[in-house]
């Protein structure tokens, strides 16, 4: 897995690449929590380019949208595809997330 | 009445037959003939009148006949159709059946069973999504935890720097105490007791090292046992509810296609219910059928009855007639007549008729039952010769 983060007006942008999975979860945690720390309102996940993505990854999902949600700002989950886009509409994170194609 | 006429005519020219065979011989000739003719239409009268009757009881036992199959015919057809109602009646709960199961002693439609199966798995699908974000949460927290420790850890290393210096210290204090002689007794006695709390502070921080060694152990233990649990990647069993969504799809369809032919064999079993019932109804009209035949057999009867007062009268105004008569049938006109009859039972009864003057009634009245099952179990086809 690796990440890659861009900063745009007034959002950071954390784009994924390859398998996001358990074993990501400290890179993942201290890239969320460097994010969180620069207060933009609107932080998005570009899973585009995620082929695959297991169910402690939604754990991880889960807990960056409360640690986002607690300093009002809101997380955003774009471009998944695949078995990952399947994951998380049966998994229902369209209620949860703002997701974009 | 019309008829009648030439007889009188003729029997008053027998009156003065006598006076006028002396005067003409030809007449008498003439007369001769004429009473032969007159006892061939008389054989031929007796002919008629026989054949009358044994048509009119061929006509009527057919009639009979065709009355009795009529009537197992409908009743036949009466079962078929009671059959066929109980029939539509099963499949209709087939019907109701299919579309239905028993869950807890209720029944319930597939389409509610396939949403409470639905809501089953979302539920489900909200554990394993809980379930993950709690032992993510959990790893985090391990995670500090294990950081905590480490900083624990450097607080020892720290204070145990600071003992050693004090212990450093307090020896030398001793040293220096020692030199100063009596005036450093006290002094020394000081540096012993620092020396005795620098001993204590050591073994103390051995032992909170120990103590916070045991607990990293079962920290890192503990992680190591939550990342197994966390690595149990359950994103697949999330997927079994689309496929089971899938399933249930599929099963809903195929009930869909077999309840529609079910209906369908539902309207075909009416269908059929209803064209026997249109059956029935037609068959009814061999009554009509009836009365007519027996209105010809009444106008046969008429015919019969008239002939033989026609004989009689006869036979009244000449006696020398009946002795002229031949008492046998033409067995040329036997022949005619059986030339044109095919059915052997036909033929028999119709020549005892005519033979005999009496018709064997009793015999054709019974329908001939036994040769019914022999032609049906024989053959089918056979009927339509029968």
């Amino acid at each position: 897995m690796q990440f890659e983060l861009k900063s745009a007006a007034n959002s950071q942008e954390l784009w994924l690449t390859g398998r996001f999975t358990f074993t990501d979860y400290a890179s993942f945690r201290k890239l969320v929590g460097e994010v969180v720390e620069t207060r933009v309102p609107k932080i998005v996940v570009d899973l585009s380019r995620v082929d695959f993505m297991d169910s402690a990854a939604l754990g991880m999902l889960l807990l960056a949208r409360d640690e986002a949600s607690r300093r009002n700002q809101s997380l955003i989950l774009r471009g998944a595809k695949g078995q990952v886009k399947r994951v998380l509409e049966v998994a229902r994170f369209d209620s949860m997330f703002v997701m974009e194609n | 009445m019309n008829d009648n006429k030439p007889f009188e005519m003729e029997s008053s020219g027998i009156d003065t037959m006598s006076l006028e065979n002396d005067l003409n011989p030809r007449s008498s000739d003439e007369e001769d003939r004429a009473h032969l003719l007159l006892s061939r239409w008389m054989d031929m009268s007796v002919v008629q009148r026989r054949v009358l009757e044994a048509l009119a009881e061929e006509i009527s036992g057919t009639s009979n006949m065709v009355e009795s199959n009529v009537v197992e015919l409908s009743e036949g057809f009466r079962e078929l159709v009671s059959s066929v109602n109980d029939q539509s009646q099963r499949v209709d709960n087939i019907i109701k059946l299919v579309s239905e199961v028993e869950l807890d002693g209720n029944r319930i439609p597939l389409s509610d069973l396939t949403k409470l199966l639905e809501d089953a798995l979302v539920e489900v699908v909200d554990h394993i999504a809980n379930l993950s974000k709690r032992a993510m949460e959990m790893v985090y927290a391990l995670d500090d935890v294990i950081v905590h420790l480490e900083e624990v850890d450097n607080c020892i290393n720290g204070i145990e720097r600071i003992n050693s210096q004090t212990n450093l210290l307090a020896l030398n204090a001793t040293i220096e105490a020692k030199r100063a002689g009596e005036a450093g007794r006290a002094f020394s006695i000081v540096a012993g007791e620092v020396k005795q709390l620098s001993t204590t502070t050591k073994k103390l921080a051995l032992d909170i090292r120990q103590e916070v060694n045991a607990v990293a152990e079962g920290v890192r233990s503990g992680h190591k046992t939550l990342t197994e649990v966390a690595t149990m990647d359950l994103s697949g069993h999330i997927l079994l509810k689309e496929r089971l969504d899938n399933m249930v799809a599929a099963l809903l369809e195929q009930n869909k296609s077999f309840t529609k032919v079910l209906e369908e064999a539902s309207v075909s079993s009416r269908d059929m219910s209803s064209a026997m019932g249109r059956l029935i109804t037609g068959m009814q009209f061999q009554d009509r059928f009836k009365q007519r035949l027996e209105n010809v057999v009444g106008a046969m009867s008429v015919l019969c009855e008239a002939l033989e007062d026609t004989e009689k009268q006869t036979y009244q105004k000449s006696e020398s007639i009946r002795e002229k008569q031949s008492q046998d049938i033409d067995p040329l006109l036997i022949e005619k007549f059986l030339s044109r009859m095919h059915m052997d039972e036909v033929r028999r009864r119709f020549v005892e008729a005519i033979v005999s003057g009496e018709s064997p009634a009793d015999d054709l009245n019974v329908p001939k039952k036994e040769a019914v099952l022999q032609h049906t179990d024989k053959d089918i086809d056979d009927i339509e010769l029968f």
